[in-house]
């Protein structure tokens, strides 16, 4: 098994400071060392930031690929969420086309992109699929790619990002969807209109490598995304109302993203997604989807303000240590003129009804954000909140 | 809290002697691999603790504030780097000497990248422990470790 970049990093670290002692020089002999555990086995925080860095790489390959597939062990696709209908066809087995294409003269044995204004020579990529590649030889247009099906046809520009995933109607009413990249993966997930997520084996192509997954839509329904079934329930915590549907796509880890970016989600709770973004003004937004809406708030909030988030039946409460200037102000240029606080243990809620409540904060190891819930009554709304 | 003025803490021989016994090491290998100058990473130590131990103000957290004063220092040293770089540069020390992809990768990070790498695997604190070190957010933490891993990762061709 290949050691993953971050284990490489340790390894590299460990060994090019793996002269320096662990005690400074003009100790006595003899004296009891308090090694920081962060340099000595074991190191206990170190799994699960492996894992959050593991997902932060796959959270970029989802950005970057666009398209993604999933172990195949895992099926079927199944979210956290309680309250998306979900089904799948069954991926040890792949739907059989409806209809075939005729084989006419203008099928190519091999996939060649010809200069013209129109598709020439086709690659059969399913016995219902074709697709061609031309490009106007002026080469200042970008190259086409061309689909053509029983049921229809079509071409789109195949610049940056790239045409795929391509979402193509078949016979029979059958759904296909033409991947770039399958990385020896089998499996596919699409997300449909209607909620539901559906699971289809991918037929890759040896020759071109790209996979065909094929899928039997209900009626009237359609895909809005392709990728991986979030199969991570989020961090376990007590949901007073709705969960968030399963959904397609979603990071492994909370990641900021550019300004300017499409969300981009992470699940936190069941019934929370979260996606930090920066902003034009150079400051982050952390903007959220529960049951009860979608929103972003500013992302600077320190103790004693609180970051609130309306969910199904109650509120999720953020909070973060203060920033302590450090007094009288450190005359040494090298010196930090702020130091962080203690955590933020409780927050005191004031409702729109006037009543006043408190919650204890928690603090998980993935986040670094401070967290904690109200329920409330219907009608009744958070005025206010302050950690202490 | 530390405070000359305090019995029991700066200028309390037991108070510092315990800081250095545990903190050293961490803040040397630190300073090491922001530097690549053992004698160097020494040298940074050594003084933050002398800065510490003559400080007249009050820290909270005296690890925290000897990190950030040790990361500065590395940041300044960086700096005058990459001045001497402009001309005939030193012979490398025997430590550095031994180039290899990872060490050249690293080497062509931002220095704020570098800082954030070694800070979360190396010395495995948490984002805001970085963000405390390095002076920013740690949203800003994030994205400068997912930025270096995916610059190492496309120069490495992992």
């Amino acid at each position: 098994m290949n050691a993953t970049l971050e284990d490489r990093l340790r390894h590299h670290y460990d060994e090019r400071t793996r002269d320096i002692p662990h005690h400074g020089p003009g100790l006595e002999d003899g004296a009891v060392l308090r090694i920081n555990p962060g340099l000595s086995e074991p190191r206990p925080h170190r799994a699960a930031r492996v894992a959050l860095v593991i997902g932060t790489v796959a959270a970029a390959t989802v950005l970057g690929l666009l398209v993604l597939n999933r172990p195949t062990d895992n099926v079927p696709a199944v979210g956290s969420g309680g309250s998306s209908p979900l089904s799948s066809t069954d991926p040890a087995q792949a739907l059989a086309p409806a209809a075939t294409l005729p084989n006419g003269g203008d099928v190519s044995e091999t996939p060649v992109t010809v200069a013209g204004t129109a598709p020439t020579d086709w690659y059969r990529l399913q016995p219902d699929l074709d697709v061609a590649w031309y490009q106007v030889p002026s080469g200042q247009s970008p190259t086409m790619l061309c689909w053509r099906t029983p049921v229809g046809s079509e071409c789109l520009a195949d610049d940056y990002p790239g045409a795929l995933p391509l979402i193509v109607p078949t016979a029979g009413g059958q759904t296909l969807v033409v991947t770039g990249v399958t990385d020896g993966k089998t499996t596919l997930d699409v997300q449909l209109a209607s909620g539901a997520i559906l699971t289809a084996p991918i037929v890759v192509d040896d020759t071109i490598s790209w996979g065909v997954a094929r899928y039997q839509l209900p009626e009237g329904d359609s895909i809005t995304s392709v990728g991986t079934a979030s199969v991570n329930p989020g961090v376990a915590d007590k949901v007073p109302g709705q969960t968030l549907p399963a959904t397609v796509g979603l990071n492994d880890t909370p990641l900021t993203i550019p300004a300017g970016s499409e969300l981009s989600y992470w699940r936190w709770f069941a019934d929370l997604d979260i996606s930090e973004r920066q902003t034009a003004a150079g400051g982050t937004e952390l903007c959220w989807r529960t049951p009860a809406g979608t929103g972003c708030i500013d992302d600077s909030f320190i103790s004693p303000e609180v970051g609130i988030i309306p969910t199904d039946g109650g509120a999720i409460l953020l909070a973060r240590p203060a920033l302590i200037e450090i007094s009288p102000a450190p005359t040494d240029p090298l010196a930090p003129k702020f130091e962080q606080g203690p955590p933020p243990t409780t927050i005191t809620v004031t409702l729109s009804d006037g009543s006043t409540v408190t919650a204890d904060i928690n603090y998980g190891d993935q986040f670094g954000v401070g967290y904690a819930r109200v329920t409330l009554a219907a009608g009744v709304t958070v005025a206010s909140a302050a950690s202490s | 809290m530390t405070s000359d003025t305090e019995p029991g803490h700066a200028g309390d021989r037991t108070w510092i002697a315990e800081l250095y016994e545990r903190e050293w090491s961490s803040l040397v290998r630190v300073a090491f691999l922001l530097t690549s100058s053992r004698s160097t990473a020494e040298e940074i130590v050594q003084d933050a603790f002398v800065r510490l131990q003559t400080t007249r103000t009050t820290v909270l957290n005296p690890a925290a504030y000897l990190r950030t004063v040790v990361v500065n220092a590395c940041r300044d040293v960086h700096r005058h780097q990459a001045v001497v770089a402009r001309n005939p540069p030193p012979a490398p020390e025997p430590a550095i000497a031994e180039h290899d992809e990872m060490f050249d990768a690293l080497a062509r990070l931002p220095w704020r990248q570098q800082a954030a790498l070694v800070l979360r695997f190396h010395v495995d604190l948490a984002e805001p422990e970085i963000a405390a070190a390095l002076g920013c957010r740690p949203t800003t933490v994030r994205s400068l470790v997912h930025r270096a891993l995916a610059t190492l990762r496309k120069d490495l061709s992992e």
